[in-house]
């Protein structure tokens, strides 16, 4: 029994993660709809299994990112005071929100999810006129490929950008998600930093906002080894096929499918939320 | 002399302990769930190959953070060897309290 259920979780991760890093998105999005769903597993079990997973995708892709010089270590290390405290909070207070109002605020992040896949991206135009002041020690240059240089890139706002790292932190740790969905936002928004370098910080974040929620979890006994163990490395496999995927199926069909996903699985937590369990394993 | 050379480093060595944490932790979980394929499980309350996996990835990024804040403060960059510091302590932090909203 246990024995399959640790294969099963295996390949169900693996998956998973495969579809989500076609995208280059977290799969932590998805790891904990399908565990409760599917799985019929205790959400708190599921957002343990999954924040582990969140930490072993960030920290087993962060290299390359950092190697190409795409990540600001600096600007990283001052974001995650707010991305940390933020997990503290979420930590306090998970243990007090009911599980319908966990369910319905996933709903809502699915929701939101899959309407950011709609929207493009935007595109920040590199802006010289920042104020001077202490974010300037932030600033830094990153290879730009289509122009085949180094660009030097200013920080823009970061009391805002801090602001909304705070609310993806406290995200991070109720869901066990990495919380790209205010991530990326800020750090396009709020910080206009250019798309490749806020990708990669956002990443090389999530492992140690997600480190802060892990340590929590695992003891308050909700990190379960041979359920969460399986779900790291699936992920971690599955993140790996995700890339070489990419290669093969033509980005605008992969994202109907992702969005589809989405809306299915915002569909399924949203009856949950409500009490109603139509899934296989409930 | 270039500003970005010693931030380089520290990207460069920031990526091999990432990678190499990730690997290392992957393969004892591989190793536990290979075991547990033929039935060899920790017993129960003893820490297996597959606790041990999940721990160093949960403490990877305080080690990360950790080698940051050594390497501003061997650079006397005592600003952010303190930013550094403080997220150290808020990870700390968060992860006792876990203990009391048990």
């Amino acid at each position: 029994m246990l024995v399959t259920s640790i294969s099963t979780l295996f390949l169900i991760s693996v998956v998973t993660s495969a579809l989500g890093g076609a995208l280059g998105m977290a799969s932590g999005i998805f790891i904990v709809p399908v565990l409760t769903i599917l799985m019929g597993m205790d959400i708190h079990v599921a957002i343990g299994a999954s924040i582990v997973s969140v930490i072993a995708c960030s920290c087993g892709s962060a290299a390359s990112f950092l190697r190409e010089r795409l990540t600001n270590v600096r600007l990283a290390i001052v974001l995650e005071i707010a991305t940390t405290l933020g997990a503290a909070s979420g930590v306090l207070v998970s243990g007090w929100i009911p599980v319908p109002i966990l369910y319905a605020i996933f709903t809502v992040v699915l929701l939101v999810s899959a309407w950011q896949m709609l929207q493009r991206r935007i595109v920040n135009v590199l802006d010289e006129r920042a104020q001077e002041g202490w974010a300037r020690k932030l600033d830094a240059v990153y290879p730009d490929r289509a122009l085949g240089r180094d660009l030097a890139y200013k920080v823009d706002r970061l009391p805002a950008g801090l602001g909304l790292m705070y609310g993806a932190g406290l995200l991070s740790a109720l869901l066990g998600i990495g919380s790209g969905v205010l991530k990326i936002p800020a750090m396009d928004t709020a910080l206009r930093l250019p798309m490749k370098v806020s990708s990669a910080t956002s990443n090389f974040m999530i492992g140690v906002t997600a480190a802060a929620s892990a340590g929590a979890y695992f003891m308050r006994g909700a990190i379960v080894p041979s359920i969460a163990g399986p779900v790291a490395l699936g992920s971690v496999v599955g993140a790996l096929l995700g890339a070489r995927l990419l290669v093969f199926v033509a980005a605008d069909k992969l994202r109907i499918i992702f969005i589809v996903v989405l809306l299915g699985l915002a569909v399924q937590m949203g009856l949950a939320a409500l009490g109603i369990h139509v899934g296989v394993g409930a | 002399m270039s500003l970005s050379e010693p931030a380089d480093e520290l990207n460069g060595r920031l990526a091999k302990l990432l990678a190499y944490g990730t690997w290392l932790a992957c393969g004892l979980i591989m190793i536990g769930m290979i075991l547990s394929l033929f039935g060899w499980t920790a017993a129960p309350g003893k820490p297996g190959f597959i606790s041990a996996g999940i721990l160093l990835l949960i403490a990877l990024p305080s080690i990360r953070v950790a080698t940051m804040g050594l390497w501003f403060l061997f650079r006397r960059d005592f600003e952010f060897a303190l930013i550094a510091m403080a997220v150290l302590a808020i990870i700390v932090i968060a992860t006792f309290l876990g203990l009391g909203a048990a």
